[in-house]
């Protein structure tokens, strides 16, 4: 079978969480709400997946070996390739960032764990909406 | 479509594509007959064209379809150049069961190749190079290329299982997260003391929408001092409220089932137990005729398991808070006794500082203090001689010394008593005068604490407009003129306007209510 190109693009999301099972999780709900899913295990895994293809939305966990969500977060900001790829962050309960750390990093949202699947592709849907409406007003 | 046929169309896809990496295409057969695949592009796969598109093959393979399904790896030639491989797999729940066509060598020499193109108008030139540069197997490798069939088709299928059990097991942690998530929630609004009624709604909002019910019902058997209503409800379209209690009692003594029934579908209901009895039940329903599975009963159970826990909690802390307010009672009931003029004095203290703070606006817990504050701030008068509270005439100065100790003696009475910690400046300081010449420390302006600022106004004004030994009641408008003229003298100048802008019809029907009593009882003394 032949891919037709006139097909849309499926849209794309990240999953990077260095418990596999988190990754599971939400790859399954994502996936079976139609949505492209790449995994990545941990932040610098997940910079060599933005490079590689295209990413409507990351999704991760702050907490991780290597480079953390924040990193990760900076990283994606500072890259003119990535500019307005909304970031949408997993946090242990309590956790909080100080405004400080938060500015210039592309986070719309954090999400506490343990998080609810349902809530979980909710936020994204909305992420997805206002990023798309933001990007068509620009 | 149902899940099964949904799972064997991706069986089939999934088998299909590795039979064609032998140059054969898959056809499933069912029950009835033969599935053929439809062709998505003729010279991608010219094979899938000719095979599925010409219709002497279809016919012919209806025609021995017995014979090639009557054993795994059956070879059988249809037509000169058309092979057909017959692969049977009992598969555990459902089997697989199909033809393996494909064109051989033979396909291009023995003549049947112009045939078959016209008949699935198919471009004879353009096929015939295709043909040649495939390479067809010849007759003689359909043995090896059947065994081949079998275990691509078997691989497949293997693959489909673990796929599917991988998803399997996804869900079920996605379920199991859903879960812990609403358990989470829960489990924050369980805090003792809390309001009960909003912690059922949220509990019920939360459920609803983690496990997809279109209502949610709680019943509480014995509601008390807990919750407002025996029935909280979320959600709508649920079944009326004697309705949902014969469905409690149809469930019995069960602590999670589903119950069918013909106008609601589906209902689940668990009960509610605390300290080792049944206190409630939780109902939930309107799943728009979707079965109930075991994870959504599941839920259910630890949902209702978590509001046992918090409404046993609430129903615990009402009783001691009732026995709270009742010894406070109790004790007031005793200075009442003493003096029959000041009888009901304390609660209508009580009422009226209760309202006076809640319409300066201070928070909840500060006006529930103000109503106990009230309550008990006269305790002090237990240790005032009757003679000296019950004395028509004027007082000498040491009765009226022992008078002005009735504030020290009540904080002293109280002041041991952990709970009631936060009354005591009420109790202390209700005599104090904004101007700083009241007693027992002569504080003055914002020296005094709030409370007691409150509770002196509540207490003069009852005071002028109750009848006492030494005088009668007062008419309204004197006693408000008075207080008016003592703002900034006696009282804090920003809570009397306050004051007298207060509704006080509730308190003139406590006031009747006491006068009544207390002259049936004077009656009945002379």
């Amino acid at each position: 079978m032949m891919e037709d190109p006139t097909l849309q693009r499926k849209t794309t999301i990240l999953v990077v969480d260095d418990e596999d099972h988190i990754v599971r999780v939400v790859a399954f709900k994502l996936r079976a709400a139609g949505f492209e899913v790449i995994e990545a295990f941990d932040g610098e895994e997940a910079w060599t997946r933005l490079r590689d293809t295209e990413i409507d939305l990351v999704l991760t966990d702050q907490q991780m070996p290597v480079l953390d969500g924040i990193g990760l977060a900076r990283r994606i900001a500072a890259d003119d390739r990535f500019a307005g790829v909304p970031v949408v962050m997993l946090t242990a309960r309590g956790f909080r960032l100080d405004p400080e750390e938060f500015a210039g990093t592309g986070i719309v949202e954090m999400l506490d764990k343990p998080f609810s699947p349902r809530v979980l592709l909710e936020r994204v849907r909305a992420n997805l909406d206002r990023g798309s409406s933001r990007r068509e007003a620009a | 479509m149902t899940p099964a046929v949904m799972r064997s169309a991706a069986a089939d896809l999934l088998v299909g594509g590795e039979i064609a990496g032998v140059g054969a295409v898959w056809v499933p057969v069912e029950a009835d007959g033969p599935r053929w695949p439809v062709i998505d592009d003729p010279i991608a796969s010219w094979r899938q064209a000719l095979i599925a598109g010409a219709a002497p093959i279809r016919a012919a393979l209806d025609r021995r379809l017995d014979e090639i399904m009557a054993g795994t790896g059956t070879i059988v030639e249809i037509m000169p150049g058309i092979a057909a491989i017959g692969s049977v797999i009992p598969d555990r729940e459902q089997a697989s069961n199909g033809v393996a066509v494909l064109p051989t060598a033979e396909l291009v020499g023995e003549g049947s190749l112009a045939m078959l193109c016209s008949a699935a108008r198919l471009d004879e030139t353009l096929i015939r190079s295709l043909a040649a540069e495939a390479m067809l197997p010849p007759r003689a490798a359909l043995p090896a290329l059947s065994v081949l069939v079998r275990r691509l088709h078997r691989a497949a299928l293997e693959r489909m299982r673990e796929r599917e059990s991988q998803q399997s097991v996804d869900r079920r942690l996605a379920e199991s997260y859903e879960e812990l998530h609403l358990l989470n929630s829960l489990i924050d609004g369980l805090v003792v003391g809390g309001d009960a009624d909003e912690f059922l709604r949220s509990a019920c909002a939360e459920l609803a929408a983690t496990a997809g019910y279109g209502w949610i019902a709680v019943l509480v058997d014995e509601p008390g001092d807990v919750v407002s209503d025996e029935l909280v409800l979320h959600g709508e379209g649920a079944p009326s409220r004697s309705r949902l209690r014969t469905l409690a009692e149809q469930a019995g003594d069960a602590s999670v089932t589903a119950i069918d029934t013909e106008e609601e579908g589906e209902i689940g209901i668990a009960s509610i137990r605390g300290g080792g009895r049944p206190i409630g039940v939780l109902l939930a329903g309107g799943r728009g005729g979707e079965a109930m599975s075991s994870v959504e009963l599941t839920l259910l159970a630890s949902a209702a398991g978590h509001l046992g826990v918090f409404l046993r909690n609430a129903m615990l802390y009402a009783d001691l808070d009732a026995m709270f307010l009742g010894t406070l009672q109790a004790m007031v009931a005793a200075i009442d006794a003493k003096d029959p003029y000041t009888r009901g004095h304390s609660q209508r203290v009580a009422e009226l500082s209760r309202d006076l703070a809640a319409a300066i606006g201070l928070p909840d817990s500060f006006v529930r203090t103000a109503h106990l504050s009230g309550l008990v701030h006269d305790i002090g008068k237990i240790g005032v001689p009757e003679a000296v509270l019950r004395k028509a005439g004027r007082l000498d100065d040491d009765e009226f010394a022992l008078i002005r100790q009735h504030p020290q003696t009540g904080y002293r009475i109280l002041k041991d008593i952990p709970q009631i910690r936060d009354l005591l400046p009420g109790v202390l300081c209700h005599h104090e005068a904004w101007d700083g010449s009241g007693y027992p420390a002569g504080l003055e302006s914002r020296e005094i604490p709030l409370l007691a600022r409150i509770v002196a106004i509540c207490d003069s004004f009852d005071a002028m407009s109750s009848n006492r030994t030494y005088r009668n009641a007062r008419p309204r408008d004197e006693v408000f003129a008075e207080i008016r003229r003592c703002a900034g003298v006696k009282y804090d100048p920003d809570i009397v306007p306050v004051f007298l802008g207060m509704n006080f019809e509730a308190y003139d029907r406590l006031l009747e209510r006491d006068a009544r009593d207390q002259s049936t009882e004077l009656g009945e003394a002379a």
